[in-house]
């Protein structure tokens, strides 16, 4: 036992690497869909979107921002792809955007997919906005006047205001919720610069990766944020309250827009893709535990080895 | 139109030539006069000019708002945030060029002194130019035929989508191997802290996946308090309750550390920063 | 008497076995990318969704990966040549991307007359503001760093711009830490239910506990809540000793406390990078996927 220990305490790391590579990719061959346990970030951001007066009565609009890359698109992309299906499931108005180029096209490209799928008319039930500088000249004149400083959409680029979903939409007092879907701290330049100049104050809802999901629990509990999706697991919460809600729309045919874009590297959901989350923190956890007792171990044996000789 | 007409005339060609002209003269001129002044005098050119930069923000935030024309919140610097803040950003982006200059001046030398990898320094340079060449072709658009316009576009996008993008993420991938090896290899519990931290970092991470929701399932959920010690709960628990004012009293922390240096590098009390050995 | 120095044998160096692999490299690239544009070069438009050209980004897309994958193998020269390869094209694309973003519609096509851009798309746009110019001539002062006698002139305008930038400090941190301070004042009893969400798969919501059958409610995670605040707070406070005192065993605690606070970071830390690892391995999966049914149809 105690050499079995030993030579895996000296293990070579590219056994280590051979072993995650060998469990993810059987786990993403032989997965299947998980039901997830919901739990309250997700379900609260579900909730202020359900509550949200950007419907096809309301006066508000919902903004969608889209400021991440290809390196994140399979949390990031899940987590739009769920958000966007939700918003187009229950008819609200909507704006897509970003300050990131590449995510600017990412966004563009899901939301045309699913707006066909869903039936939307662009210009109308969403509109995209596209590329924006993300400067703090951007966010300080964003919210004072919008089609100012948009001017024209990213699409047919023609000055937004003869669309007709921004015929009521001026400033941000019109936008009832920003989503920021983002693998970088931009959703801090909107916390910083543009939620404190607004009254009441512009409800903001967050869908970060894992690595940023800890240190956004301060802002859901000081109610700056209204919900929040953690990575990987907030997306496959979020479709899964997707499902269960499309369940009152008889005419849409569930899960029919959940089909791949290979384009931009998003293929299954974000629910199968977590059935290989939870196998490779399995066996993160195992290598944990086998390090550390490994390592007790070694440290106990010499001093056994002492006692004995004496 | 004659010479003196033009160059009197704004928006025309040698308007603008003299204009440019002009002042990079008298910018060259008064770089060159405060060059000949005593250190002293630099110091105090540069704390007065970094005072003066920071007052603009911090008035703007600071004074009173009103309706200015236009219907807009603001005071009498507002309408100039924009304007300011573009400026900053046109000096700043000449930083990139500072990168791009350090990066050709390193692969530069080991390619010019074929110093082992130089073949890996050519590569840099050709990826550079051909990105460069691709990017600035495909973007300005007044192309020739279309067939040309097609191929450069097919080589921009191969560049980017099939080169860069793939690459980017393929190294963001790496760092999951790199948890896996630390996680057998350095993550050692060796003292209390450690054990609380392994602790903690089990729970969370059996607590969002469906095997750790599996290990307590069997806990009953309903009519008793025991539902707390469901792993799922108790993740979610640890994150609110524990993890939530753990990471706000950082945050507040380093807030108020940064506010402290901003204020220090505003009143250039920052020794050592701005100021060499001579002043 | 043998004078002779027995010398070990030099290690080959690397620069000769990357040689090469640098040139079949090269070669292989520069041979995908023209292969490519034959590929497609019957394209009339450009059409990324094309399935033939789909293919070969995705062929691209899996080389690349498989060779920076190759680093965890052992250091090798087709690790080194992609990793140049990547740094050169994101500095190009920097370079490209602030140009047609930032400056050109911002600056350059501002600062221009009418007349000079005439022949171009832009020539509407110009407005010849050629005070704009001023921001190229104060952006050269960075360079002055290469130059030792002027380097006071990059100090004087890195202090102007941090100057700027720290006269933006006050508004972030009331902006941002603000309301995270406000909220932190729970009180542990208080005369009301604040009536919070119940998370889900809770029977009961254990944070507003009735006292008996008063009016009164008690929060005992508000109290945890303080505690942890408190001493992590104490923790970071280095104006007074920590060694001794009354803030002793409060900044103990704080430590205990931080350490549970960056175990959850390290939880959500692991499944974000895994998230970014399952993604780059469903891509190839799926692309070999589509290579083997594309063959065995």
């Amino acid at each position: 036992m105690g050499s079995l220990f030993d030579r895996l305490q000296s293990l070579d790391r590219q056994w280590i690497y051979l072993l995650l590579s060998i469990v993810l990719i059987a786990a993403l061959i032989v997965g299947k869909m998980e039901k997830p346990v919901v739990q309250l970030p997700a379900r609260q951001l579900f909730d202020a979107v359900e509550a949200s007066p950007s419907g096809p009565d309301g006066d508000k609009i919902i903004l969608v921002g889209t400021t991440f890359s290809f390196n994140t698109i399979g949390e990031s992309g899940n987590q739009a792809r769920a958000i966007l299906r939700h918003l187009m499931l229950t008819k609200k108005r909507f704006a897509v955007m970003s300050v990131e180029p590449v995510g600017a096209e990412i966004g563009k490209i899901i939301t045309t997919k699913l707006a066909k799928e869903y039936g939307l008319e662009y210009g109308k039930d969403w509109i995209y906005f596209g590329y924006q500088l993300g400067t703090l000249a951007f966010f300080k004149s964003f919210p004072q006047d919008i089609p100012g400083t948009v001017q024209v959409d990213g699409i047919e680029k023609k000055p937004i205001t003869d669309f007709e979903i921004m015929k009521r939409v001026k400033t941000i007092k019109d936008v009832d919720m920003h989503i920021e879907i983002t693998a970088s701290a931009s959703v801090f330049d909107w916390l910083q610069v543009v939620q404190p100049t607004t009254k009441p104050r512009l409800k903001i809802g967050y869908a970060c990766t894992g690595v940023m999901a800890a240190e956004a629990y301060p802002y859901l509990d000081s109610k700056q944020m209204v919900g929040m999706l953690p990575g990987l697991k907030g997306a496959a919460d979020y479709e899964q309250l997707v499902e269960e809600r499309e369940k009152d729309f008889p005419e849409v045919k569930a899960g029919a827009s959940l089909g791949s874009i290979p384009r931009i590297g998003l293929y299954r959901t974000a629910r199968h893709l977590m059935f290989a989350q939870g196998a490779a923190h399995v066996l993160i956890i195992i290598f944990i535990i086998l390090g550390n007792v490994g390592y007790f171990l070694a440290r106990r044996r010499p001093r056994s080895k002492e006692a004995m000789d004496e | 139109m004659n010479l003196w007409k033009q160059l009197t005339t704004v928006n025309s060609t040698p308007y603008f030539f003299l204009a440019v002209a002009a002042s990079t003269v008298v910018f060259l001129a008064v770089m060159a006069l405060l060059h000949r002044t005593s250190p002293r005098v630099k110091k105090w050119l540069t704390i007065v000019l970094t005072f003066a930069a920071g007052l603009f923000y911090f008035l703007e935030y600071m004074l009173p708002v009103h309706t200015l024309k236009g219907g807009h919140e603001g005071n009498f610097l507002t309408p100039y945030v924009e304007p300011v803040s573009n400026y900053v950003n046109f000096i700043l982006i000449w930083t990139l060029f500072l990168g791009i200059i350090s990066l050709t001046i390193v692969h530069g030398r080991r390619l010019l002194r074929r110093v082992a990898g130089w073949h890996n320094s050519l590569a840099f340079f050709l990826a550079l130019i051909a990105m460069l060449t691709f990017g600035f072709t495909t973007r300005s658009g007044g192309l020739g035929s279309p067939k040309e316009h097609v191929a450069l576009q097919i080589t921009y996008d191969s560049l980017f989508t099939g080169l860069l993008m793939n690459l980017d993420s393929a190294m963001f991938a790496l760092l999951a191997f790199y948890i896996a090896s630390a996680a057998y290899r350095a993550f050692r519990v060796r003292t209390v802290e450690a054990a609380l931290l392994m602790i903690s970092a089990l729970i969370i991470m059996l607590g969002v996946v469906s095997f750790g929701v599996k290990l307590t399932g069997w806990i009953p959920a309903e009519g008793t308090g025991w539902a707390y010690l469901r792993i799922e709960n108790a993740a979610l628990w640890i994150l609110k309750w524990l993890n939530m004012p753990g990471q706000r009293a950082v945050g507040i922390g380093v807030a108020i550390g940064a506010l402290a240096m901003a204020m220090r590098l505003w009143l250039s009390l920052e020794r050592g920063t701005f100021f060499s050995k001579e002043s | 008497m043998n004078n002779e120095t027995t010398e070990s044998p030099k290690p080959a160096p690397v620069g000769g076995e990357s040689r090469l692999w640098s040139v079949l490299m090269l070669g292989l690239l520069t041979a995908l990318l023209v292969i490519g544009i034959l590929m497609n070069r019957d394209m009339t438009s450009f059409e990324p969704e094309g399935a033939r050209y789909r293919q070969w980004q995705t062929l691209l897309g899996v080389i690349v990966t498989l060779g920076i994958f190759s680093i965890l193998y052992k250091e090798n020269p087709v690790f080194r040549f992609l990793e140049h390869i990547f740094i050169g094209l994101a500095t190009g694309f920097s370079a490209v991307f602030l140009w047609f973003n930032f400056v050109e519609p911002k600056w350059f096509v501002p600062m221009m007359p009418k007349t000079l851009i005439h022949k171009t798309q832009y020539h509407a746009a110009g407005q010849g503001q050629w005070w704009l110019f001023f921001a190229l001539l104060v952006g050269l002062l960075f360079f002055s760093v290469y130059v030792p006698r002027l380097a006071w002139m990059n100090r004087l305008i890195l202090g102007v711009i941090m100057g700027f930038f720290a006269g933006l400090g006050l508004q972030m941190f009331i902006g941002l830490i603000g309301p995270q301070i406000t909220s932190s004042f729970k009180p542990p009893v208080t005369r009301y239910n604040p009536g919070e969400p119940v998370p889900a798969g809770m029977p009961f919501d254990a944070n507003n506990l009735r006292i008996g059958d008063s009016h009164w409610y008690l929060h005992p995670f508000a109290i945890v809540f303080i505690v942890v605040l408190v001493c992590t707070l104490a923790y970071f406070i280095f104006s007074v000793e920590q060694r001794k005192g009354w803030i002793r065993k409060p900044a103990n605690a704080g430590r205990y406390f931080l350490m549970i606070t960056l175990g959850s970071i390290f939880g959500t830390t692991v499944m974000g990078r895994l998230s970014l690892l399952i993604a780059r391995l469903e891509f190839v999966i799926a692309s070999v996927q589509g290579w083997w049914h594309a063959l065995v149809k």
